[in-house]
């Protein structure tokens, strides 16, 4: 591990089991729909933009007849209120240059490749649906070293917790991200 | 959306129906455009260049081309459940991981197989083995999913 790496390494590690709400800070996120209420039409939106013609997320008939009695959101709607994917991101701030320019930042780390995602593992507890209230919350869980084929790879794993209104939890996603270093000489 | 895909939706599956081995109906992805990806972005909040800028991927990342989201290839995974599942299943967790890119213009078939079934309290659960599949047969993603079940001792 270089000095700048163990930096990095070391930041991450501060952050462990720390909650915090997971908002974009980095020029290329923006903000999403965090808190506000779920809406029929912004359902609908996501079932057109990720081409699921399922008439569950839409058709007030069809879904009336479902054990749900009404409209739900497909599982990964989740993803219009948060990605899920904020504890590893924490790094991006340090390994990107400045909003909104998202070259990587060499300067600093110059052994620095990349990114990729860990593996997501995603449990649901309930539907959402219209008029529901989703608040995300999320942590930094994990960090640690893998050698790949061909890079050196530090794994940053956290959890995002979503929950409803009513205090329920609705999702529980766990990830991370993997940045990507040069090997050693 | 056509009346006889609106029927094959209406159609449920029920715990009983189902075996280890069972395969679930494939859902064939794209081929997938910029415009698409640009949509996704939006939905996500992430504006990364490289999902719809066609020199940004290709000399800064230096990447073949845009690529498509990760998070939209688990989300094409949740869709092969939730269309299979029918309007009573319920997805309760899917694990996933990207095992090579997917590229604008790419085709992305995805499948799946039922690996146990089994009963928790008044749950009926099967687990599934899933994955993509590129049109060259190559493996870009595999996961793996739990879904509930209606049953016919149940209803």
């Amino acid at each position: 591990m270089t000095a700048e790496e163990r930096r990095l390494y070391e930041g991450y590690r501060r952050r462990l089991g720390k909650e915090f709400t997971p908002r974009h800070t980095h020029g290329m996120f923006v903000p999403l729909f965090e808190g506000e209420p779920v809406t029929k039409s912004r359902i609908a939106t996501w079932a057109a933009v990720t081409g699921d013609d399922n008439p569950l997320w839409s058709d007030d008939t069809y879904a009336a007849r479902s054990r749900w009695g009404g409209i739900i959101a497909p599982p990964l709607f989740l993803l219009t209120v948060n990605d899920g994917a904020a504890p590893g991101a924490q790094l991006v701030g340090e390994l990107y240059e400045p909003a909104p320019n998202p070259v990587l930042n060499l300067k600093a780390y110059p052994t620095y490749r990349g990114a990729m995602q860990a593996e997501a593992d995603w449990q649901f507890f309930e539907p959402v649906r219209p008029g529901d209230r989703i608040a995300a919350v999320a942590r930094c869980t994990d960090v640690f070293w893998k050698q790949g084929s061909r890079f050196r790879l530090m794994f940053c794993m956290g959890e995002t917790v979503y929950t409803n209104q009513h205090g329920r939890r609705v999702a529980l996603c766990r990830n991370g991200a993997v940045y990507m270093f040069k090997r050693m000489p | 959306m056509s009346n006889e895909s609106r029927e094959s939706l209406r159609s449920q599956v029920y715990w009983e129906d189902v075996a280890v081995g069972t395969e679930l109906p494939p859902l064939v992805k794209g081929p997938f455009t910029v415009m698409e990806l640009a949509k996704f972005g939006a939905m996500i909040g992430d504006f990364y260049p490289t999902h719809y800028d066609h020199k940004w991927a290709t000399e800064k990342d230096r990447v073949p081309a845009v690529i498509v989201y990760g998070l939209q290839m688990t989300v094409h995974l949740s869709q092969l459940l939730t269309r299979w599942i029918g309007p009573d299943g319920f997805l309760r967790r899917l694990k996933s991981e990207i095992r090579s890119p997917t590229y604008v213009g790419d085709t992305v078939t995805l499948r799946g197989k039922i690996t146990a079934k089994y009963v928790i309290g008044n749950e009926h659960l099967a687990d599934c083995e899933v994955w993509g599949e590129k049109q060259d047969g190559s493996i870009v993603e595999r996961g793996s999913a739990t879904v509930v079940l209606p049953s016919k001792m149940a209803a």
